[in-house]
């Protein structure tokens, strides 16, 4: 196991700045992989109702975490909320939506620069699916972000005819953020990619804009990351875009104004494989480049269903690899809906796989060193208990040497899904 | 089972235009080639050779589709459903009966109004307790019964034949694109804005002769199948229920009962024509899309009951006061209301009187398991067929009255039997035969939504929400369950491992 200096842990700002996630990165030698610290462990322990669907955000001194949960704001689906110490304890919950009408649903949460918490989230407030965000601070003495709410559920699309869904975010240098989602006949034809700039104050200065260029048929499925030029990628699926019927992924990166820096950048390229992607997610590489992974349909061998695959790219948006990689070695049936976060010396990507656990789904995960290739043997099963279903991981580093997994699980009878984690450290010996 | 089925093609679909957003599929009385061997009718699920259930008809092509032409149809509930669902389950398909009674006319539905994706939430603990929600199972069927099929038709074969000199399963397939936009009528893979491409699957060599089309949906992976129309009765989830109708639902009901979608029809058998036309009348087109031309008044006789008949526009469902449980005997209703019917080239509202002398709708429950290896494990059956128990009305009991017709207007007439086996789990041969190494454990209906009142679980004070629990969590909790055989010589019991168990495991 990799041991840092204690300075190294102490020399970490305190405020979130660009390249956060590097922080306390140091020249790690030979194979790097991870090995879990510790066990499985309940993080709320067994809360009434079901929490789901977790997002979170890590720094060296505060992490963040928010759920989808039935109980939170007792009106249906609405945003739950606790503060994580450094050892991964949580706060007292709270509810991030101050609406209560309609369902609030798919949260994501990220720290931002002095403190500053944004927290995003698809409301059926106003009927059809709209993208609310909600900001709140840090307080001085007991890390209280949730008491802290210094604005109301803002709308963050203007365009409000038709269905609004599935926001990303990612914070800025400046301490704003950039939030994605995506927007149906917005851009003209079904689907298309949305982006927009919410500030540290919850002004929105531009209207939002659209992200794809292609705009014939579905763009869907957006994610985001900031990388550590300062500039932000965005991903998602684009479908009949290279030939009748393919759903392939595509890149665009902007700099922090939101200005394009490239075209639409093709992200999977394996000619022989009849492409069919899904779900993308994307982490920054050290150097400004960033390392894309998604779901692939396996169309040679059917019965793998389906994997998933990455591929590493430079800060300009050239592939570091000729061609993807799959990065599951469990092949057979559904592994699914991948998350990726970057630490110092690569990155941990984390997806759900049906039945590899020995029971409906489990929570798996692999290394990529350097962000840019897989790492060890093989896949390695996150959830330790594996009875009935495991799965909606969630993953992010905290700037100085853990990663943590999030996931819910059914396990606690009259408790509903609860959600457990599970940390892993970085190792130059081989994986679990 | 998966592993055992022959990949025989990967085709990509035809291009369709970006304008296609949309599709719902309609389906009829089989074809003469729509036959088992290209996955018609009594259908194969997907990846499993092994396992059937059997549709009502066949998938078809626009403007071959049937449909209901009564817009008031009753329905009530048998004893045997009161016994297992209770007035719960009687709430939960009054619901579903509410849902189809709030859509407005056909000729004044606002697609934009109804969802294209989020239409099916999950309740995640009933999902993992395997619970199914009887309203969303409800809608589901009665969508069926009004003559729309879901996504598991975005494709079919239209030909699968043998190649001249075949090595062994060599086929190649004629593949056909059965949904179709609302607005533009033209074949879409696209439904609710999910775009299907398809695989062909052969289960060649098998001994079954079973091949298919299969739909992938685009984004299965990310949350689940979440975006199919209710029309999809595969599409609904262990723990999903639906906030309505999708957009692509009611994009099917309005082309197939605005009134200006003219077919040849016969009335309903207990419909009779009043004898006159009333009101205006309008000249119409050879066309199914185009109306008038010319207007006036006047009345005409009508003769007989066939003729070109318009849509319905709405149809109400009206649960009629018929308790099984307290008597037999049903009081006919009589029904008058008006549909459009040309004749010369005429528009007129045709006066009907449908005089209902039993439910048209009978909703039931029974046990539906179908003994035999691989068990055959349905949820739910529709219409009456042979060996199916009928209900008993005025003293007569009904076999015939449920069930489609073979015609491109249906019957009424559909008697929908829940299985009422109850909550059960799978022991297999030779290790898996206790409570703690269950194999699977199958489906429960239930009734729930999004907040944390517990669900109902059918039926009603027999299984608790604790138990199911219990059942998933801790199944070896009793330390009991296995497959014991008596010993008359030692007088005790044997389990398959040869270890011993009192009396009482027997």
């Amino acid at each position: 196991m990799i041991k840092y200096h204690k300075d190294v842990m102490l020399s970490v700002p305190r405020c979130l700045c660009l390249g956060f996630f590097l922080a306390g990165s140091v020249a790690l030698m030979g194979q790097v992989t991870v090995v879990p610290q510790g066990g499985e462990f309940s993080i709320l322990g067994a809360v009434k109702g079901d929490q789901v669907l977790p997002s979170l955000s890590l720094a060296p001194s505060a992490g963040i975490l928010v759920w989808q949960d039935n109980v939170v704001d007792k009106h249906g689906a609405g945003v739950g909320g606790a503060l994580l110490n450094t050892s991964f304890g949580a706060s007292p919950i709270f509810c991030v939506n101050k609406t209560k009408t309609g369902d609030q649903i798919k949260p994501k949460v990220q720290l931002l620069a002095n403190g500053r918490i944004i927290s995003v989230w698809e409301s059926s407030a106003a009927g059809t699916p709209d993208i609310y965000a909600r900001l709140a601070r840090n307080s001085k003495d007991t890390n209280d972000y949730g008491s802290n709410f210094y604005t109301i559920d803002l709308r963050l699309n203007s365009y409000i005819t038709e269905q609004q869904t599935d926001p990303e975010v990612a914070p800025l240098p400046d301490g704003s953020a950039v939030v994605v989602w995506q927007s149906f006949g917005q851009d003209g034809s079904l689907w298309g990619i949305y982006a927009r700039r919410v500030l540290a104050t919850g002004k929105m200065p531009e209207k939002e804009f659209l992200v794809n260029q292609y705009t014939s048929y579905n763009q869907r499925a957006p994610a985001v990351a900031t990388l550590a030029n300062g500039n932000y990628v965005i991903v998602w699926i684009s479908e009949q875009e290279r030939y009748a019927n393919s759903s392939d992924v595509y890149a665009r990166i902007f700099s922090p104004a939101g200005v394009p820096q490239t075209d639409e950048i093709p992200i999977n390229a394996r000619a022989n494989y009849p492409n069919q992607c899904d779900s993308p997610a994307v982490a920054p590489l050290n150097d400004g480049g960033f390392t894309v992974v998604w779901s692939q349909k396996d169309t040679l061998a059917p019965t793998n269903s389906w994997d998933v695959w990455g591929r590493a790219f430079s800060p300009s948006g050239s592939g570091l690899s000729p061609y993807e990689f799959r990065i599951n070695t469990y092949l057979y049936g559904d592994q699914y809906h991948p998350q990726i976060a970057a630490g110092p010396a690569g990155s941990l990507v984390v997806w759900t796989s049906l039945g590899q656990d020995g029971s409906r789904e489990g929570v798996f995960g692999r290394f990529l060193a350097g962000g840019t290739q897989v790492s060890g043997t093989n896949d390695f099963q996150v959830n330790t208990t594996w009875r009935n279903r495991q799965m909606h991981p969630a993953v992010a580093w905290n700037g100085v040497d853990r990663f943590l997994v999030v996931w819910t699980s059914f396990q606690v009878a009259g408790a509903g899904y609860d959600l457990y984690g599970q940390a892993y450290v970085l190792s130059s010996s081989p994986s679990p | 089972m998966s592993r055992v089925l022959r990949i025989s093609v990967w085709l990509l679909a035809a291009a369709a235009t970006a304008g296609n957003a949309l599709a719902f599929s309609l389906w009829g009385p089989a074809e003469t080639w729509e036959t088992t061997d290209m996955n018609y009718v009594t259908r194969r699920f997907y990846w499993s050779a092994n396992s059937t259930y059997t549709e009502l008809g066949a998938t078809k092509n626009f403007g071959e589709g049937g449909r209901l032409n009564v817009p008031i149809i009753t329905y009530a509930y048998d004893e045997a459903f009161l016994h297992y669902f209770g007035t719960k389950g009687e709430k939960a398909v009054d619901a579903a009966m509410a849902v189809l009674n709030a859509i407005p006319a056909a000729s004044s539905v606002k697609l934009s109004k109804y969802l294209t994706q989020g239409n099916q939430q999950i309740n995640y603990s009933a999902q993992a307790l395997d619970m199914i929600d009887l309203k969303s199972g409800t809608l589901g069927l009665m969508l069926e019964h009004m003559g729309l099929i879901g996504e598991t038709h975005v494709w079919d074969l239209r030909v699968r034949i043998s190649e001249p000199a075949p090595p062994a399963c060599a086929y190649d397939y004629l593949v056909i694109n059965r949904s179709f936009d609302p607005d533009t009528f033209t074949p879409s893979p696209y439904v609710n804005g999910t775009l299907y491409n398809y695989q062909i699957v052969d289960a060649c060599p098998l001994a079954i002769q079973v091949a298919d089309a299969i739909e992938q949906p685009s984004d299965a992976a990310k949350y689940g199948l979440l975006f199919t129309a209710v029309a999809t009765k595969e599409g609904l989830n262990e723990g999903g229920y639906y906030l309505g109708l999708t957009r692509d639902d009611v994009g099917g009901l309005r082309f197939l009962y605005r009134k200006n979608n003219y077919n040849v029809e016969a009335l309903d058998t207990e419909a009779v024509a009043g004898g006159a036309v009333s009101g205006s009348w309008e000249i119409v087109s050879t066309t199914n899309t185009t109306t008038t031309t010319a207007t006036g008044t006047g009345t005409a006789a009508a003769t007989n009951n066939a003729g070109v008949y318009g849509g319905v526009e709405k149809i109400r469902f009206v649960k009629v006061h018929y308790n099984a449980q307290l008597s037999t005997t049903f009081t006919p209703v009589v029904y008058h209301y008006k549909i459009p019917f040309v004749t010369n080239g005429l528009l007129y509202q045709l006066q009907v009187t449908r005089t209902v002398t039993a439910p048209d709708i009978i909703i039931s429950a029974g046990d539906l398991i179908v003994t035999g290896n691989p068990l055959t494990y349905p949820t739910v059956n529709r219409g009456l067929s042979g060996g199916t128990a009928g209900y008993v009305v005025n003293g007569v009991t009904q076999t015939s009255a449920g069930g489609n017709t073979v015609s491109s207007v249906f019957s009424p007439g559909l008697l929908i039997t829940f299985n009422s086996v109850g909550p059960t789990v799978y022991n297999e041969n030779p290790s898996y035969l206790d409570q703690g190494t269950i194999v699977s454990s199958n489906f429960v209906w239930s009734s729930f939504d999004g907040s944390t009142n517990p669900p109902v679980i059918f039926p009603t004070g027999s299984t608790s929400y604790a138990q199911l629990e219990d059942q998933v969590l801790n199944p070896d909790v009793n330390g009991q369950g296995s497959v014991m055989t008596w010993d008359p010589v030692n007088d005790q019991a044997t389990n398959a491992t040869g270890s011993t168990g009192g009396a009482g495991a027997q």
